[in-house]
């Protein structure tokens, strides 16, 4: 029995009896699979994120900007030190890199790309977001929450039921000028702007109910990063009814003086999800949540003239969580001169593979893309 | 035929104008349907506002091709122009007096869709917009040559990368599912034959105009809908366009902007199609069809469209007296409620109907609407241009259906107008 089901079926008996487990936490009707993404806004420099230190192709394409003292992890690969707070969760098994994540004919153009990622597709025919098509409508609450953007991303469509927000505050102001009544809707299209009404103020109402609730004991980093996480951790302790959860983390394009710059994006990426990890560890909910990073695209080989990298290609991507089974995945793609496309990596992995694996190994839900991609066993 | 109501006449002007405008629905109050179909199908000369101010292409790549710096601020230069151009259209759609036919300008602005996000350049987006609202109720024969040889459409869909030898489907494909019959009635095979005629068709830059390359265009006999031959561009198009096909898949678009979201009635779409091609694809003839038809004016079909941004936004405004917004801001509004003109998301355009509404929209919906009508010293002055007119003629005007939720108790007019505007209803046409 799920624990939808056990709740439905609680629902019926006196809950006298049961134990304060980890689920006492809240009173909401938590999922059993909850995913948080990490859109890293800007195209993150997948080469100084996972680094192939022991390829010679790295050191001559990078010669400034090569990371020297990475922490090797396995197969010639090594982590970017200032990862250094998510070693414990490799260590554990639970982190997973998935290497050479990209698709075919890659834009390099920041909107078009992040919107082929979104909404899974590459043919410029499809406005709503991949998971509408994994995830099932519903009614009286939201299938996501995107904070800290107003754009639903690979949530978006009108049945895809997301909420976005700058955080649960200012939406709690926002939708105070929503119509609360309910209506008899007399057409289809009133009825879907009740259903989308409904979705708000259910969102609204649970999100005052969490703004009460239980804090996590565990510190966050104090950057708008930390306080996004340390929001979605509020709402996952709490019992929120949502699977999905975005948060994104900006400042990727790093064109000119990368160094630092990524160096303290790598630190803000660790140090987060280290306090995530170690939140949803203490609820007893670690098992419960993925965590898994993506980005518009990685970036050139080759360092360009002003300490920076331009817009490139394929990038590995992680994953972390209980549930996760740790390793690399995917074959780290080839850094030599003439295996490149224009300067680019090209992929070995198509993101829709992670996709699918999401779709039906995290949520065994029917995988949309079963005809072209299969699903990697990093879950 | 009976004559039109007030009731009748607000129907027919929201769904084909813009906005309600109390002056526009009460001139064709009284008079029959074709009446006042015809009336509102012959529009006087329509005038645009002076062009936007845009630098030539020319200008620009001297710019990009100078260095990195030049190339960075080249690129902020066509953002700039870009948005002044989103502006100059807002105004437009704000004050024309032609509004039915920059209605169907928007229409087929969706349907031959192009994205500044793309093309980048905005004078050829401006070019293309004005093909467009020059033929909007023109001849779809000569507005679809006109668009397959549009220098933003042949960047947009790849066109001018169609060469010999080197074929680039992206067009043709387009051509045959989006732009003329539709997906199911044309197979892999004419599109790469379609593609190979189109070879050769490519863009000045640097002028902005269409030129023919006869190097790059390939001679090679195709099978193109059991036809063989060498085809040019153009023949390909007047085989699309003698299949009855093609004039029912307009005709279906007309359905959807015009009647229902919900499934065509077939019976009609063959008959417009039809009438349409007997035309030689007349615009306004299939256009005069659709308003004259049993399903336009269907209580079935009353108050179940949902109101593009644009509807609503400029609709709104048209329509009541509130104080205007800074254009900027009404551009950024559109963008916020999903529809950022000259850059529709996808190649498909705008989805539409229910589409327009999501958690996000609607918020941003309800929140415009509430600043609007809420009470302030600017808006102080409304109450005095409100039509004088009876409560039921009011809620008549502004709703296509009986408001859902309360109406207020204490009188007042402005009041009344605005738990109209904000219940749910006012989202629908």
């Amino acid at each position: 029995m799920n624990r939808r089901d056990f709740l439905q079926y609680a629902s019926l008996v006196p809950l006298a009896g049961m134990a304060p487990g980890a689920f006492a936490a809240g009173q909401g009707n938590r999922p059993d699979q909850i995913l948080l993404m990490i859109e890293l806004k800007g195209g993150n420099d997948g080469l100084n994120t996972l680094i192939p230190f022991r390829d010679a192709d790295y050191h001559r394409a990078r010669p400034t900007l090569r990371v020297k003292n990475g922490i090797p992890l396995r197969d010639n690969m090594a982590m970017n030190p200032y990862l250094k707070n998510l070693l414990p969760l490799w260590k554990e098994g639970h982190m997973a890199w998935i290497q050479g994540v990209g698709y075919s004919n890659p834009s390099r153009s920041h909107f078009h790309s992040i919107d082929i990622w979104e909404t899974a597709s590459t043919k410029n025919n499809e406005s709503r977001g991949w998971l509408s098509r994994v995830l099932p409508p519903r009614n009286n609450a939201v299938n996501g929450i995107v904070l800290g953007d107003n754009n639903l991303g690979p949530m978006s469509g009108a049945n895809s039921s997301a909420v976005a927000m700058e955080d649960p505050k200012t939406f709690l102001r926002q939708t105070k000028y929503l119509n609360k009544k309910g209506f008899k809707p007399a057409n289809s299209s009133l009825a879907h702007m009740l259903n989308v009404q409904n979705q708000i103020n259910t969102a609204a109402q649970e999100l005052g109910r969490i703004h009460k609730g239980k804090r996590s004991p565990v510190r966050f980093p104090p950057s708008r990063f930390g306080r996004k996480l340390e929001q979605v951790t509020q709402m996952i302790i709490n019992g929120m009814d949502t699977p999905v959860y975005k948060v994104s983390l900006e400042g990727f394009d790093t064109h000119a003086s990368q160094v630092d710059q990524h160096n303290n994006l790598m630190n803000h990426l660790g140090g987060g999800l280290q306090a995530f990890s170690q939140a949803m560890k203490r609820a007893g909910l670690w098992n419960n949540v993925m965590v898994i990073t993506y980005s518009e695209f990685g970036r050139r080989v080759a360092e360009n003239n002003s300490g920076g990298t331009d817009h490139g290609s394929a990038a590995p991507h992680f994953a972390i969580g209980g549930r996760v089974r740790g390793g690399m995945y995917g074959k780290q793609p080839s850094l030599s001169p003439d295996k490149l496309h224009d300067g680019d990596l090209i992929h070995t992995v198509d993101f829709r593979e992670v996709y699918a694996t999401l779709a039906q190994r995290w949520w065994r839900r029917p995988n949309p893309w079963e005809k072209q991609f299969r699903p990697i066993p990093f879950v | 035929m009976g004559r039109l109501s007030f009731s009748d006449t607000r129907h027919l002007v929201t769904r084909t104008a813009l906005g309600q405008e109390w002056g526009g629905v009460k001139a064709l109050e009284g008079k029959t349907r074709a009446e006042a179909i015809s009336i509102l199908l012959s529009p006087s000369a329509i005038k645009t506002p002076p062009a936007p101010r845009l630098t030539p292409w020319a200008n620009v790549n001297r710019m990009r091709m100078r260095n990195g710096a030049g190339k960075k601020q080249a690129r902020k230069m066509m953002m700039r122009e870009g948005e002044r151009l989103k502006r100059w259209w807002m105004l437009h759609l704000l004050q024309t007096d032609t509004p039915v036919n920059e209605h169907m300008t928007l229409f087929w602005h969706n349907h031959f869709t192009s994205s500044l996000e793309k093309v980048e350049q905005p004078n050829l987006m401006l070019n293309q917009n004005k093909l467009l609202r020059d033929n909007a109720m023109g001849n779809f024969r000569t507005l679809l040559h006109k668009v397959a040889r549009d220098p933003a459409m042949l960047i947009y869909l790849d066109g001018s990368e169609n060469v010999k030898g080197s074929p680039n489907e992206n067009f043709a494909r387009e051509l045959l599912e989006l732009f003329t019959l539709g997906r199911g009635h044309y197979t892999e095979n004419d599109i790469k034959a379609a593609a190979i005629a189109f070879t050769g068709w490519g863009v000045n830059r640097n002028n902005g105009t269409y030129v023919y390359d006869a190097r790059q265009h390939d001679t090679r006999p195709v099978t193109f809908m059991g036809r063989r031959g060498s085809f040019s561009g153009d023949q390909i198009i007047d085989i699309i366009l003698e299949k009855p096909r093609t004039a029912e898949y307009i005709a279906e678009k007309f359905w959807k902007e015009f009647v229902s979201d919900i499934q065509p009635d077939h019976r009609y779409i063959r008959n417009w199609g039809a009438a349409f091609r007997k035309s030689n694809y007349n615009i306004r003839t299939l256009f005069s069809e659709v308003l004259n038809s049993e399903p336009f004016w269907s209580p079935r079909y009353k108050g179940t469209l949902t109101k593009s941004p644009i509807d609503l936004l400029v609709g709104t405004l048209r329509a009541l007296p509130f104080p205007k917004l800074p254009d900027t801001e009404l551009v950024h509004i559109s963008q916020l409620l999903g529809q950022d003109l000259f850059d529709p998301p996808t190649v498909k355009g705008w989805a539409g109907g229910n589409d327009w509404i999501d958690t996000q929209t609607l918020l941003v919906r309800t929140s415009l609407l509430n600043k609007l009508t809420r009470h302030s010293q600017a808006s102080a002055k409304v109450q005095s241009y409100l039509p004088k007119t009876t409560g039921s003629e009011v809620v008549q005007w502004l709703l296509p259906l009986a408001p859902v939720l309360p109406l207020p108790t204490t009188p007042g007019k402005r009041r009344m107008v605005r738990a109209l505007i904000l219940d749910p209803v006012f989202q629908l046409k």
